[in-house]
């Protein structure tokens, strides 16, 4: 696993011009496969989570400049990719609707259509019974069991209270373990 | 990031059914994903630089397409299939080496001089096959070698025309006579 340097330290490189870019890099290579997760979970697609995760990027290259690091650089990373994830889905749902797709979203087919699905093997159940899930939840269950966040952190991300956070989160979980169980 | 170490028993809380199911995320990444998109991400920045800088200066400019417009002429023949080139080159180096060869050698050879043979030679013989007219060239040409001194020509005196008369007998007088009419 590649060592990396501390937020404080990536983010004086970052507002130096002389190692501007080198610390952007680091801040990426940091930070590019817990964001690349957070969005394909959301959107199982890679080539869909590539776009998006790009998009992502970049905004945090725009956004570095006026960062206020009275948040963690963590945290408001994970904002922008929340953020533009949903973006990219409320858009998917508009062009389904023009195109008159019968179908809610289409990401359980995603699924489906993965490399080495196996609809009788536990681990694929469950991404299907997540997909199952309202995208708030889905969102809230994700950061806790995958990401393993504290409420404390996901209330600052989601801009929600830790009570509703909690109570999303073992709703979702009753939720996911009888959608397996029936199926 | 802070990990919570309470995930594990807030689920086993809720139900003992997520003892049994895994993190573990199925989908697959293609090779060297991460280790080549932070240059991607740089490259694309650089890209929406130009974009926004040209936005500012000539937003017209950015709805223009950027695919090549210029197209080759329908006429231009593709080139030959590569092999077929090969080996036009490879004969054409084998005629010039084989030429090259040859005439090293034919500038190369050693001419000897059969000296047995000259020496041998009947010298007669050869002068009968020389002209007169070749004979008196190589004489003009070769003059101050026969008046050397080393080249002696011996010396006649020609007796005058009573001694000779006085010394020849009547009848070499009467065949000289007949002869000379």
């Amino acid at each position: 696993m590649a060592l990396h340097l501390d937020d404080t330290s990536l983010l004086a490189q970052f507002h130096s011009p002389s190692t501007k870019e080198k610390g952007y890099t680091g801040i990426v290579k940091k930070y590019q496969e817990k964001l690349y997760w957070h969005i394909r979970r959301m959107l199982v697609d890679h080539e869909d989570t590539n776009d998006v995760l790009q998009g992502v990027l970049i905004k945090i290259w725009n956004g570095l400049e006026n960062f206020r690091e009275d948040s963690k650089l963590f945290t408001w990373m994970y904002r922008i990719a929340t953020n533009e994830t949903l973006t990219f889905i409320e858009k998917q749902k508009k062009r389904a609707v023009v195109s008159l797709d019968q179908e809610s979203d289409g990401f359980q087919d995603k699924i489906k259509a993965e490399a080495n699905f196996n609809e009788n093997q536990l681990i694929w159940k469950l991404q299907l019974a997540i997909k199952g899930l309202p995208e708030k939840q889905q969102l809230v269950f994700n950061l806790r069991y995958y990401d393993e966040m504290p409420y404390h952190q996901m209330s600052e991300l989601l801009e929600t209270s830790e009570g509703a956070l909690k109570a999303s989160y073992h709703h979702a979980a009753k939720k996911i373990e009888e959608f397996i169980k029936n199926n | 990031m802070y990990k919570d170490p309470n995930i594990q028993e807030e689920l086993a809380s809720l139900s003992s059914f997520w003892q049994s199911t895994s993190a573990l995320m199925p989908y697959q990444v293609p090779a060297n994903y991460f280790e080549e998109l932070p240059a991607i991400v740089r490259s694309s920045i650089e890209k929406e630089a130009v974009y926004n800088e040209l936005e500012l200066i000539a937003p017209l400019l950015n709805t223009i397409p950027k695919t090549p417009v210029y197209t080759k002429p329908a006429s231009i023949q593709k080139p030959p299939v590569a092999i077929f080139s090969i080996a036009k080159w490879a004969v054409a180096a084998a005629f010039i080496g084989v030429v090259a060869v040859g005439a090293f050698f034919y500038n190369n050879k050693n001419e000897t001089f059969d000296y047995a043979a000259y020496i041998n030679a009947d010298q007669t013989k050869i002068l009968q096959n020389i002209s007169d007219s070749t004979l008196l060239s190589y004489i003009d040409a070769h003059e101050n070698l026969i008046t050397t001194p080393e080249v002696a020509i011996p010396t006649y005196t020609i007796a005058s025309g009573s001694t000779i008369i006085k010394q020849s007998s009547d009848e070499e007088l009467l065949e000289y006579i007949k002869s000379s009419n």
